[in-house]
């Protein structure tokens, strides 16, 4: 099935008879009825498009092997694409010879200034066809002076500021001459050398966005050639590489952040405590049953405290967040930054908590000012506690 | 099943429906075409929309709302109206239910279908909330159209020659598109399109805004609501006034100011530089990715209110050389467009031979790991997925892989944007992917993005090894409203009260006679009040003719003040 199968047409290279056949056709894929069938169309009448590019040798050339829909699809597409690269390869090895002679041509006029007419002149000149009352030949030969003043060395061309000439230049809102002072100036770039490389990267960034070459990459690349847009642009497509996922590291927040109240860390605490209340009885429980009665239950809560800070930030800084109160209610530890704690930070919270709270209960009081509901020992350790 | 057409504006929105082989406006009940995007709360707590809310942008600041749109999708707007909050999408809904009355009233049947029109360059959130907005307005939204290919569809259908390219600019008062559009036998082919969301009559008028407080060095954040609302309609009038003339003088307006300001074309243009270079990228990319040079273009057509600046119609033609058209007017075009497409979906026989094809105007992709960035300082990569400009509908698979031995999660954050980094495009969404263990590199799952017709996007995720697939259609989980807040969403809505269609005309001119009382100053302002609470009590006694009378003599009264009003 071939593309001219699907257009029902004979192989064509007529630009209207393929866009009447495809508009045809099109009223029996509609886009909103026959999404499949209409980008299975689309993509041919592409091809039918682009075929106009190079001469019809045979119809073999065409048709394809009869496969699933999709299948051909895609095989045509990497058909096309191998096609286009073939093209453009023909058309660069063509089009080398003329880019150099140009940009000697352009070279050479630099001494000579304002003796020959550039091209644009010319052609501005022949035609007479736009009656905008814009002196093109003027603003071009004004314009071309200063590109080239500053390219003369390497020191201003290479100075930001010196380029800031080109903008809100009135002549330069032409698009089409605009492109041509782009080309102009990209050849001239091209053209020096020994520059330093940091230098160079600098002011190529500030004249891509001013001539936006990152959006005409294609059209420079056809111009001037693969090898040496690289050259100054950079490599900016992705290597074909795999491209490996991008996978969760829990030591990163996810989505929004949202403090926790100032409700659930009091429960979250009154639940670590109760924890601890049942393993301090088990604890006596288990010591009473092999006879170590006297040594266990006097000193259970200070026992219970310092077991308390000596284990909540380890629980922190481990990939849990938190203390298994915290863990139930699902909010968790981390720093400003939605990062979880190392362990050196979680000390340090847990010392600041144990100071906040030691004096007065100043943790609870700030609390009752606060609209964020973090309390003290957070604010001083750069902490916080959020949702999970 | 009658489908109606809606243009949602920045500034103002209309109404069309599909009649009898062309498209119809709608008017609204003050039998206006244009209705402007304002939403208000009067003093009885009842809502207010269109002009009587526009009028009372200056007397009741603080209880009014407008440009809304700007917000449409941005995470945790909510706008103050007296004692209630509302997010863009609610007031949004206001609006479209307003425009859905009037429907209905002109048409005498109850309507439940809309289409919908949306700037080019929206986001999916954007779309999303855009068709939120209509479904709580009561209207599935059938179709969500882009501002330019509907004006486009207007051009093509009835001005255009066969086989032309033209190319539409669509500056409204928020937004800007650029769609490359041609025509050929019945189909109507969007080629390429870009824009920016945060360009249009707006930013221009800031220019002015602040122009005006630096000559007379107010600073903003001494204004009172009311004199700000007052110090910008007055500039606003005045930059439609520049349309017009060399130079505009405006009456004296706040103390800080002794004598009267002028302002003229030329420091406007001036001041407004920066934009009109913003107004050159997304035009410059249009051309870039069709690869055409404007010489190939047949005609460029000029749609929206801001677009008749004498600045910006000699940047176009500077960049064009030509002399841009637009000879329908541009503030109605694309609600006519949007007509024309709620009637290829209410499948009219006229309209059979007609086909739209439309592309995704931003390039879709997903995060991967960037191995070149050692110190974090870069960010993950974005690999495209759906190139900007690819025709719609479309569905593209792409394969990625784990990036470390035994990993089980892979986390797909969904980006559109056209940098390398994501870190400078907009985040969309996330997924969260579950693979079995296996060497890094082996296991691989497949990401397919699917773009309707609508502009929105579906992300389906398939795990290779252990065949299961996740699906998402991109929610912005935060910036969305959950079904839970959808309900109640819903029933504040369905609690608010509007004053009725009958009376709308009365609250008109109610708000502007409050708008002049706040604007003026000694003996005018206490006739103002006067006239203004006699007006009121003929109003309670409710006796029809009286009222008629007595609103025809007040609105002569009004509109000979209003003649009085701001330029010398």
């Amino acid at each position: 099935m071939s593309y001219w199968n699907s257009l029902c047409i004979e192989p064509t290279t007529d630009k209207v008879a393929i866009k009447k056949a495809y508009a045809s056709q099109l009223k029996t894929h509609k886009p909103d009825e026959d999404p499949e069938g209409f980008a299975i169309l689309h993509a041919h009448y592409k091809q039918a498009l682009k075929a106009k590019l190079q001469p019809i040798k045979t119809s073999e050339a065409q048709t394809v092997v009869p496969a699933s829909i999709i299948e051909t699809l895609r095989a045509e597409k990497l058909k096309t694409e191998q096609n286009i690269i073939e093209q453009l390869k023909i058309e660069l090895s063509k089009a080398e010879q003329p880019i150099v002679q140009y940009i000697h041509e352009m070279l050479s006029d630099n001494n000579t200034a304002n003796s020959q007419k550039t091209e644009l002149e010319l052609e501005l000149e022949t035609s007479k066809a736009f009656s905008n009352e814009l002196n093109f030949e003027l603003e071009w030969r004004q314009l071309k002076t200063k590109i080239d003043q500053v390219l003369a060395f390497p020191e201003t061309a290479m100075h930001k500021n010196s380029w800031s000439f080109l903008d809100y230049n009135e002549a330069l809102f032409d698009i089409e001459f605009k492109a041509y002072a782009s080309n102009y100036v990209f050849a001239q770039l091209l053209a020096l050398t020994n520059i330093p490389h940091q230098k160079q990267r600098a002011i190529v960034t500030v004249l891509t966005t001013f001539f936006r070459w990152s959006d005409r990459k294609n059209l420079l690349e056809a111009q001037f050639g693969y090898e040496r847009v690289l050259q100054l642009l950079g490599n900016s497509k992705l290597d074909n590489k795999q491209n490996t996922a991008k996978w969760r590291n829990n030591k990163f927040h996810h989505g929004p952040i949202i403090f926790s109240s100032y409700y659930r860390k009091f429960a979250s605490i009154s639940i670590d405590i109760g924890f601890i209340a049942i393993a301090q009885y088990c604890l006596a429980l288990f010591t009473s049953l092999i006879g170590l009665e006297h040594f266990l239950l006097e000193y259970a809560l200070i026992r219970g405290v310092l077991v308390y800070l000596f284990l909540v930030p380890l629980l922190e800084a481990s990939s849990l967040q938190g203390t298994p109160g915290k863990y139930l209610l699902k909010i968790k530890v981390t720093n400003l930054k939605g990062r979880r704690l190392n362990i050196f930070h979680a000390y340090w919270r847990t010392f600041c908590f144990a100071l906040s709270t030691a004096g007065f209960q100043l943790s609870m009081w700030i609390n009752g000012f606060s609209k964020d509901d973090q309390l003290l020992h957070d604010r001083l350790s750069r902490s916080m506690v959020i949702k999970r | 099943m009658r489908i109606i057409g809606i243009d949602l504006g920045t500034t103002n929105s209309a109404c069309s429906f599909w009649k009898d082989g062309k498209p119809e406006l709608i008017p609204n009940r003050l039998h206006k075409l244009l209705t402007p995007s304002v939403v208000g709360v009067d003093d009885s707590g009842k809502i207010l929309v269109g002009e009587a809310a526009k009028q009372r942008l200056v007397s009741h600041p603080s209880c009014t709302s407008s440009v809304f749109k700007r917000y449409m999708g941005a995470a945790g707007y909510q706008c103050q109206l007296g004692k209630r909050k509302f997010s863009a999408i609610e007031l949004s809904s206001i609006v479209l239910r307003s425009l859905k009355e009037d429907a209905e009233h002109h048409l005498g049947e109850d309507i439940t279908q809309a289409v919908i029109s949306v700037p080019a360059y929206f986001n999916d959130t954007q779309r999303k909330a855009t068709k939120l907005a209509g479904e709580l307005a009561g209207l599935g939204v059938e179709r969500l159209i882009n501002e330019p290919t509907a004006a486009a569809m207007v051009y093509g259908l009835h001005q255009i020659d066969d086989g032309a390219q033209f190319l539409i600019l669509d500056m409204g008062g928020g937004t800007f598109d650029v769609s490359l559009v041609e025509y050929f036998s019945g189909v109507l082919e969007v080629h390429a399109s870009s824009g920016d969301n945060f360009l249009g009559g707006e930013d221009f008028l800031n220019i002015l805004v602040k122009k005006y407080l630096d000559d007379h060095r107010i600073n903003e954040k001494n204004l009172s609501s009311t004199e700000r609302q007052q110090i910008i309609e007055a500039l606003n009038k005045a930059k439609h006034q520049l349309t017009f003339d060399k130079s505009v003088t405006i009456k004296s307006m706040h103390k800080a100011q002794d004598k009267p300001w002028t302002i003229d074309r030329d420091t406007f243009e001036q001041l407004a530089k920066p934009l009109l270079y913003r107004i050159q990228t997304p035009i410059e990319r249009t051309l870039n990715d069709a690869d055409i040079s404007p010489s190939d273009i047949d005609e460029v057509v000029l749609v929206g209110g801001a677009t008749r600046m004498p600045m910006f119609r000699s940047l176009i033609s500077k960049m064009f050389r030509r002399v841009p058209s637009g000879n329908i007017n541009p503030d109605l075009v694309v609600a006519m467009g949007v007509a024309i497409q709620a009637g290829l979906k209410e499948k009219n026989s006229d309209l059979d031979d007609i086909v739209l094809t439309d592309v995704c105007p931003y390039t879709l992709g997903v995060e991967i790991i960037n191995q070149e960035d050692k110190n974090g300082k870069q960010g993950g990569l974005f690999m495209p997925i759906i190139d900007r400009n690819s025709i719609v509908p479309t569905s593209i698979v792409k394969t990625l892989c784990t990036a470390a031995d035994n990993q089980t999660q892979l986390d797909i954050s969904i980006y559109q944007g056209e940098s390398r980094l994501v870190k400078n495009n907009i985040f969309l969404g996330e997924l969260d992917v579950n693979a079995p263990k296996g060497p890094k590199g082996k296991e691989t799952i497949d990401v397919r993005y699917s773009y309707d017709m609508n502009g929105l996007l579906e992300v389906d995720v398939h795990v290779n090894s252990s065949n299961k697939t996740y699906q998402k259609t991109i929610l912005n989980h935060s910036d969305l409203l959950s079904e839970k807040e959808l309900s109640s969403s819903k029933a504040k809505l369905a609690r608010l009260k509007f004053h009725p269609r009958e009376n709308e005309a009365y609250r008109v001119l109610i708000a502007r006679a409050e708008k002049l009382y706040a604007g003026t100053l000694s003996s005018k302002r206490t006739y103002i009040g006067n006239i203004l609470s006699q007006f009121e009590q003929v109003l309670e006694s409710q006796i029809l003719t009286k009222i008629d009378e007595t609103s025809k003599q007040f609105e002569t009264i009004l509109d000979e003040l209003e003649q009085q009003g701001m330029f010398t």
